[in-house]
């Protein structure tokens, strides 16, 4: 009997300590008292508070009721009624509030059993509108200026009006612009404003660098947030140069140009394809030598007016031992160039011939490249110590089958060693040198004459 | 008459063959040794199973790849002709003409020995003449010391029992990497350029601060620059200076 007496003088006690009421500004929690003021408000202006309702007991709590029954006080960002309140945990709203006439207003915020009363007052206060062509539009404290997107190094402005449409004649002590990339040099405080005048200032948003960037601007103690986005100026279009026409078989400087100045910094590539002629396959030896590969990555820094390599200014690339077309692909900013070179079909290329005796053989060894991948005819002129050619003249041999065979299954384009052996029955030590001439679709290649 | 007859005549029955022209080896900057094929200004360079080289040289002949504590020796191929345990550290690999004789000199032991007929042979060289900067065959068999002290000077050490020669002063004191050929010519790192110097003193200056210098095999030098680069230099009557593109 006793027990049930406790029990029921305890349970409305109970019930009311369930929940506690805090305010929290975004780091620390504050308990709320029987009152709670959101102090001065300017006409027009609103002014928002975060509350949290913390279930103070071991059971679970049903959220049965959260007002705010008040002109001018709206709760928002509640959850739902029946939602549950977890033992030790909480739920979070906002009280928001605006009025224009001036005056004290109050209201009292119910959540389940516990209650406080919202307080505010709203003064005169001046009008801050932005200035456009078509329409102004009034600002609060807590709506946000947009600048919208501005290439860094350029500038946006937006005109503001701070008006006075109250019958007493206002004025604003203190303002102030913060945020690195806000200016408002005309901006001079104290302004004091006459019923039915106006002021304007110009606000710029100058951004030095590509972000997202804020600002505030202060009168009194109003403060209207400014945002803006900085981007990076587009980066030029890019090109390619080389330091002479591209022909197969050789090592060159490619450097890329660009179109303008850079105003901002950026990492292009230029990727190398090979399209082979008819006839030809692809050849590994086409590549960026510092990459080792066909693609390459340069830099372009503000103030550049070409690529930046590894290596430096310019990259070598392999031109190959391959008629075909390469292909360079620049990528750059919102820039995809692509530029073509033909290499055309040329006549076998010797980069060293080597002619030695042995004691009845002749050894003659030819590396080059043939880039069409047609060689084989050859002719072998023999010059005795006079310098005259043997009769009866140039021994010609074709091996066309043996070089497509090779080219079939060769990793180094159009590149080759040759080597043929020439048998002597005689006196190997009269021939004194030999000349060859190789043939294949682009035509005729003779080599200086090589001495034994 | 009958004799070219008859040499024409058995020419045109035996034809040669045709393949991938070789260029030698080369080793990264973190020791991989590649192969490099093609010709000037087209080379392919291809990764070997051969990581972690601390030292590499090539003839036309030998290849030899010093590791952390062992040298290999490869034949004209790249494959495999002998393994033995070596003094640690990095080696200074030098050949004859022909390329079938190889000189190494650990520096850290400062050992010389010859890669010859198959076999290693001890040099009994005192090293008490100053640093050795690279080595060489000479064309009468004894191995040519670059020694760099003051000045640099070529030595010929007798293979048999060390003995010096012969001495030759060859210029300045080298700032970096040096590379003897076995005709005596040295490239030579100086001052941010690579002087390829002839026996006779004359030569050619080349714009590149090679870092490291070695043998790639048939007259080709590898050069690595403090930048990273690979250059394959050619020595002819005029030095030719060819980009060498990383191995995939």
């Amino acid at each position: 009997m006793l027990a049930r007496w406790i029990l029921l003088a305890l349970a409305p006690l109970s019930a009311f300590a369930q929940i506690q009421l805090v305010t929290f500004d975004g780091t620390v929690e504050k308990a709320v008292g029987a009152a709670t003021d959101l102090g001065t408000v300017a006409a027009a202006d609103a002014r928002e508070i975060r509350f949290r309702a913390h279930n103070t007991s071991t059971s679970p709590v049903v959220l049965t009721k959260l007002t705010a029954s008040g002109t001018g006080f709206t709760i928002t960002s509640a959850p739902s009624l029946q939602s549950i309140i977890a033992p030790s945990n909480f739920i979070e709203f906002r009280v928001h509030f605006s009025a224009t006439g001036e005056g004290s207003y109050s209201a009292p915020l119910t959540v389940n059993t516990a209650q406080t009363l919202l307080r505010a007052t709203v003064v005169p206060a001046a009008t801050v509108s932005v200035v456009n062509d078509v329409v102004g539009s009034v600002l609060t404290s807590d709506s946000a200026l947009d600048f919208g997107r501005v290439q860094k190094g350029k500038s946006s402005s937006q005109t503001i009006r701070i008006g006075n449409g109250t019958n007493s004649k206002l004025t604003i002590q203190s303002c102030a612009i913060s945020g690195a990339a806000f200016h408002a040099p005309a901006l001079q405080c104290p302004i004091a404003l006459d019923p039915g005048a106006a002021a304007t200032i110009i606000i710029s948003f100058d951004p030095a660098t590509a972000s997202a960037q804020t600002g505030t601007l202060l009168l009194d103690n109003r403060s209207f947030t400014l945002t803006g986005v900085g981007f990076d100026p587009p980066l030029p279009k890019p090109s390619i140069a080389f330091e002479s026409p591209l022909a197969s078989g050789t090592q060159q400087r490619l450097s890329v140009k660009l179109a303008a100045t850079a105003e901002s910094s950026g990492m292009g590539t230029v990727t190398m394809d090979f399209q082979p002629a008819a006839g030809t396959a692809d050849d590994p030896a086409i590549r960026f030598t510092g990459s080792g590969a066909r693609n390459l990555s340069f830099n372009v820094n503000e103030g550049d007016q070409a690529g930046a390599f590894p290596a430096g200014v310019d990259t070598v690339f392999q031109t190959g031992t391959t008629a075909g077309t390469i292909v360079f692909r620049v990528k750059l900013g919102d820039y995809n160039e692509q530029f073509s070179f033909a290499i055309g079909p040329a006549a076998v290329s010797v980069d060293h011939t080597v002619a030695s005796r042995r004691v009845n053989d002749l050894d003659v060894s030819i590396t080059g490249f043939d880039n069409t991948r047609t060689a084989g005819r050859f002719a072998f002129t023999f010059f005795d110590k006079n310098g005259q050619p043997v009769q009866p003249g140039a021994v010609r041999a074709d091996w066309r089958d043996m070089f497509t065979n090779y080219y079939r299954s060769s990793k180094t384009g159009g590149s080759f060693t040759m080597r043929a052996t020439f048998p002597v029955t005689g006196d190997a030590t009269q021939i004194a040198g030999v000349e060859v001439e190789m043939t294949n679709d682009a035509g005729t290649t003779r080599t200086t004459r090589v001495s034994f | 008459m009958r004799f070219w007859l008859l040499l024409l005549a058995v020419s045109v029955a035996l034809a040669g063959d045709v393949s991938t022209p070789a260029i030698g080896f080369a080793r990264s900057a973190t020791g991989d040794i590649w192969r490099v094929s093609g010709i000037a200004g087209a080379f392919v360079t291809e990764s070997t199973e051969l990581n972690g080289a601390v030292s590499a040289g090539f003839s036309t002949a030998l290849g030899i790849v010093k590791f952390g504590d062992t040298v290999r020796v490869l034949n004209a191929n790249g494959e495999l002709v002998n393994e033995s345990s070596a003094p640690a550290g990095a080696a200074l690999i030098g050949f004859n003409a022909k390329g079938d004789t190889a000189a190494v000199y650990y520096e850290a032991a400062q050992t010389l020995t010859l890669w010859r007929d198959g076999e290693w042979r001890d040099v009994p060289f005192s090293g008490d003449v100053g640093r050795v900067a690279a080595v060489a065959i000479g064309d009468s068999g004894s191995v040519l010391v670059a020694v760099a002290g003051d000045r640099l000077s070529v030595v010929s050490v007798r293979v048999s029992d060390g003995a010096i020669e012969s001495m030759s002063g060859a210029g300045g004191a080298p700032a970096g990497p040096v590379l003897l050929m076995p005709d005596r010519t040295l490239l030579i790192e100086r001052d941010g350029a690579l002087f390829v110097r002839d026996r006779n003193g004359s030569g050619q200056q080349v714009p590149l601060d090679a870092e490291a210098l070695s043998h790639m095999g048939n007259g080709w030098v590898q050069a690595r620059t403090a930048s990273g680069r690979h250059v394959a230099l050619r020595l002819a009557n005029q030095v030719q200076i060819f980009e060498l593109p990383e191995a995939q």
